[in-house]
């Protein structure tokens, strides 16, 4: 080859290398640039539902120790006082002492929602099968359950996450489906979980729900990605709806 | 052996952004350091190739020995300026597959007892690229006085070295056989070098005012 050529031909391969080189690297760069903020947001996620928690706690450690404590003191005296009052003024004090009573328990209940202790103290199993009794206590609905005997070991984190996504499905069911009856299921495999809440109820679209999440399954789909598993919400065979979650069991504490 | 006085000129030009970094008595930080590093090398490349010339040994090696790390060196300098991670990390992960691409064209592709036709282009195309997107990528975010801005003076030096860089070795190829014009070429480069040693110097100099 005439050395012109050979010329022009060696600076056409050194642009195509170059063009190569940081093209190649770019698109790299972009990978790895996307994986870090993925990362970064995943761990940002993580730190504000730890940080959600623990002021949950707080407040639910608040309400227990000290508000319900009040309470507790508050009725005695007045049980004190009627010992010493009329037969009229221990009607009212009466009716005032089952109010405080009645407060108690709300304040209680409160505190079990702000803080799920009962999942660290009791573990995930017994968490759910309190929760299934809780949701047919108060709003009527029969949940079956099919759990694993005895207790599964997870991270704690784990256990928070897979007990608060359970108590947002159910919560939709009251809400949304238009049933009486769900089911809610936890099987452990692999080193992994899976907790499934179905309905035979109204159905749900995953495209228009998609599109239009309120906060819950947000919240639901965040919980599930920040503890490392995912989560999906659609139709279940049949009819009804289907929420299925999997999340790595973690190092149990 | 005579050099022409241009490229006598032009080789000592290569020292003044060193005497600017000495001259600016704060030891150069972050992308400078490695400006400075680059051009260390070039002088040396630079010293080493007029020292085999004068004794009459055959000197176009010399390139190829030093091309690989001034590459390396220019890319990670340039990745210290860029305001994105993105562009960061471009310039970082394109040193690897730039050094053993300039490897295997070294090996396979050039003779070292001749003008470099890809490896040269090749490397000055790349310092190309780096120094134009940091003109580009800061000038888009600097909100400062431009012409005080180091970055500005050091790019514009690179970029016009590299431009012209990019097409010498070819051309030194192509004009091998007409002599004349082969110094002409090489005193025209010469000249073009001048100038953008002396914009390196002078971005090197600026951080003494900022």
């Amino acid at each position: 080859m005439p050395e012109s050529s050979l010329s022009i031909w060696s600076l056409f391969l050194a642009a195509c290398l170059s063009v190569t080189i940081v093209l190649g690297a770019f698109v790299a760069a972009l990978v790895i640039s996307q994986r870090r903020r993925i990362a970064m947001e995943r761990e940002h996620s993580q730190r504000l539902l730890a940080a959600q928690e623990e002021e949950r706690s707080r407040v639910a450690r608040e309400l227990h120790d000290d508000a319900l404590q009040r309470l507790a003191v508050l009725r005695h005296e007045m049980e004190q006082i009627a010992l010493l009052a009329g037969p009229e003024a221990v009607h009212r004090i009466q009716g005032v002492s089952g109010e405080l009573e009645d407060l108690g328990t709300v304040l209680r209940t409160a505190a079990h929602h702000l803080h799920p202790s009962v999942v660290e103290k009791a573990g995930l199993v017994r968490a759910l099968g309190a929760l299934a009794e809780e949701f047919g206590r108060t709003a009527g609905l029969a949940v079956t359950l099919d759990l694993p005997q005895g207790d599964v070991k997870l991270a704690p984190a784990v256990g928070i996450a897979a007990y608060r996504i359970a108590q947002e499905s159910l919560r939709n069911v009251v809400r949304h489906a238009g049933v009486k009856e769900a089911a809610l299921g936890l099987r452990v495999a692999d080193g992994s979980l899976t907790l499934t809440v179905s309905d035979a109820g109204k159905g749900f679209a995953p495209a228009a729900g998609r599109a239009g999440d309120g906060l819950g399954l947000i919240a639901m789909r965040q919980r599930a990605v920040t503890a490392g598993g995912h989560v999906s919400v659609g139709p279940r065979p049949g009819g009804g709806t289907l929420v299925s979650v999997t999340l790595p069991c973690g190092a149990a504490a | 052996m005579q050099f022409p006085a241009v490229a006598t000129a032009s080789a000592l030009f290569q020292a003044v952004p060193l005497m600017a970094a000495a001259a600016a008595r704060r030891p150069p930080r972050g992308a400078m350091a490695w400006i400075v590093t680059w051009c260390t090398l070039n002088f040396l490349e630079t010293a080493a190739m007029f020292a085999l010339a004068l004794r009459n040994v055959h000197n176009l090696w010399v390139p190829y020995l030093f091309e690989p790390l001034e590459g390396a060196t220019i890319l990670w300098a340039f990745s210290c300026w860029q305001e994105g991670e993105v562009a960061r990390l471009t310039m970082r992960l394109a040193i690897v597959p730039f050094v053993g691409v300039l490897v295997i064209v070294s090996r396979f592709l050039e003779t070292t007892t001749f003008f470099s036709r890809a490896v040269g282009p090749l490397t000055s195309l790349v310092g190309l690229y780096a120094a134009a997107s940091t003109l580009i990528a800061k000038s888009r975010v600097s909100t400062g006085d431009l012409l005080r801005q180091e970055w500005l003076w050091v790019g514009a030096g690179f970029a016009f070295y590299f431009a012209v860089h990019a097409m010498v070795g070819p051309l030194s190829a192509l004009l091998v056989g007409d002599l004349p014009l082969f110094n002409l070429a090489y005193n025209l480069a010469a000249v073009l070098d001048v100038a953008a040693f002396l914009a390196i110097a002078w971005g090197v100099w600026c951080r003494k005012a900022a």
